[in-house]
């Protein structure tokens, strides 16, 4: 267990061995927190907290429910960081912790469906919207188009099946290698191909009519 | 090439992952038919659109919040995390594992053992010589022989037999008050 592991209190500035983790990659600030250096773990809380957050919030759709997922992906990295196979890669670790996690919540969800504020949020009138104080040098119907379109992407998205989704969202918004994907869906590499083909077409074919 | 050769290797020519001759190949095959030249198109716009998308940031706080919970962790002490660790956790496991393993055995062991059940204690009630007593020396019996008719007796003992037998069942449950 990673709190039973000894913390030296190292004698050097704080500030100078922040610098030197943040110059280190994945592998150095690892097994610089194993051997006691507690601020490591900050630092990979910095390095994945917003690509991990992205990776959630893209699966399930919720925001303040991805964040709370990405906190408890930190939770359970730290709980087993002291099994993580230091051959591997620590990303693919965490994203595999981080799928997992998405996947239950889905699952949950589907067992007991809520209706999401974002559903809700369609039937909207101007009116109830949150105030929001928008750059007045971007003309209106930018602003509107770009929502608009955010809106459909994530909508398309959304419409995904749950396995396409995981691996399309993993090579397009997290750049993973087919090799990595396979690895942290547990699927066999044509598995992933074929799935990012079919998703890659589902989602062209929902999004293309609003880019024409 | 033919276009289903071409959306078979669609995937790895998107990514760029090809060999460089079946690159050539695709991009040939893209000149030539329209078909396969607009799906093109209409994929890498689209994922252009949702890699494009702005990515949202985690709220203000989030890593301290993060690093709190952690430090929670920390603190939570040993016994509550894991009780059985202590001696006293483990005294109770160990006696808890014993309790277990004895019902097992009893239940492995007495599972093709025929069922016996507990000998029965049966006890006769001593005999009530009061009951004996009254019947064969009731009062108005022993009055009406002296007078010399003979069926006086046989009846009154007629008629007080019910009696006698009612009583000698009441009795017994008399005597325990």
């Amino acid at each position: 267990m990673a709190s039973s592991v000894v913390r030296k209190q190292v004698s050097t500035p704080a500030v100078s061995v922040r610098e030197q983790l943040k110059q280190m990659d994945d592998s150095g600030v690892v097994t610089s927190f194993l051997g006691g250096e507690e601020r490591a773990f900050e630092e990979l809380v910095v390095r994945y907290q917003t690509r991990l957050l992205n990776f959630i919030y893209r699966t399930v759709g919720d925001r303040e429910r991805a964040e709370d997922l990405v906190q408890e992906v930190f939770i359970r990295v730290y709980r087993h960081l002291h099994r993580f196979d230091r051959s591997k890669k620590f990303s693919t670790w965490v994203y595999t912790i981080a799928s997992n996690l998405a996947k239950n919540e889905l699952r949950n969800r589907s067992r007991n469906p809520l209706v999401l504020f974002q559903t809700v949020k369609k039937n909207w009138q101007d009116e109830d919207r949150p105030l929001e104080f928008e750059d007045s040098s971007t003309r209106p119907d930018d602003m509107f188009r770009k929502r608009h379109l955010r809106q459909v992407v994530e909508e398309s998205v959304a419409k995904l099946p749950e396995h396409h989704r995981d691996v399309f969202i993993l090579r397009e918004l997290e750049g993973k290698s087919y090799e990595e994907i396979a690895e942290i869906t547990g699927c066999n590499l044509g598995t992933v191909k074929s799935r990012l083909n079919r998703a890659r077409n589902s989602f062209a074919e929902i999004v293309a009519p609003e880019l024409e | 090439m033919d276009c289903r050769s071409f959306h078979a290797r669609h995937v790895g020519f998107v990514d760029d992952v090809l060999p460089g001759i079946e690159i050539v190949e695709l991009q040939r095959h893209i000149a030539e038919c329209a078909d396969c030249a607009r799906h093109d198109a209409r994929i890498r716009r689209s994922l252009l659109v949702f890699r494009n998308m702005p990515r949202i940031e985690c709220s203000p706080g989030f890593t301290e919040r993060v690093t709190d919970r952690i430090r929670a962790l920390d603190e939570i002490p040993l016994t509550t995390q894991a009780s059985f660790l202590t001696p006293r956790g483990a005294f109770a496991t160990l006696v808890a594992a014993g309790i277990v393993a004895v019902a097992g055995w009893n239940f492995v062991s007495g599972a093709d053992a025929p069922l016996s059940h507990p000998p029965v204690v049966a006890m006769v009630p001593a005999d009530d010589p009061t009951v004996e007593e009254s019947l064969m020396a009731s009062h108005a019996m022993l009055a009406s022989v002296s007078t010399g008719i003979p069926l006086w007796p046989a009846t009154l003992m007629i008629e007080q037999a019910q009696i006698e037998f009612a009583n000698y069942a009441l009795r017994p449950m008399n005597l325990t008050r």
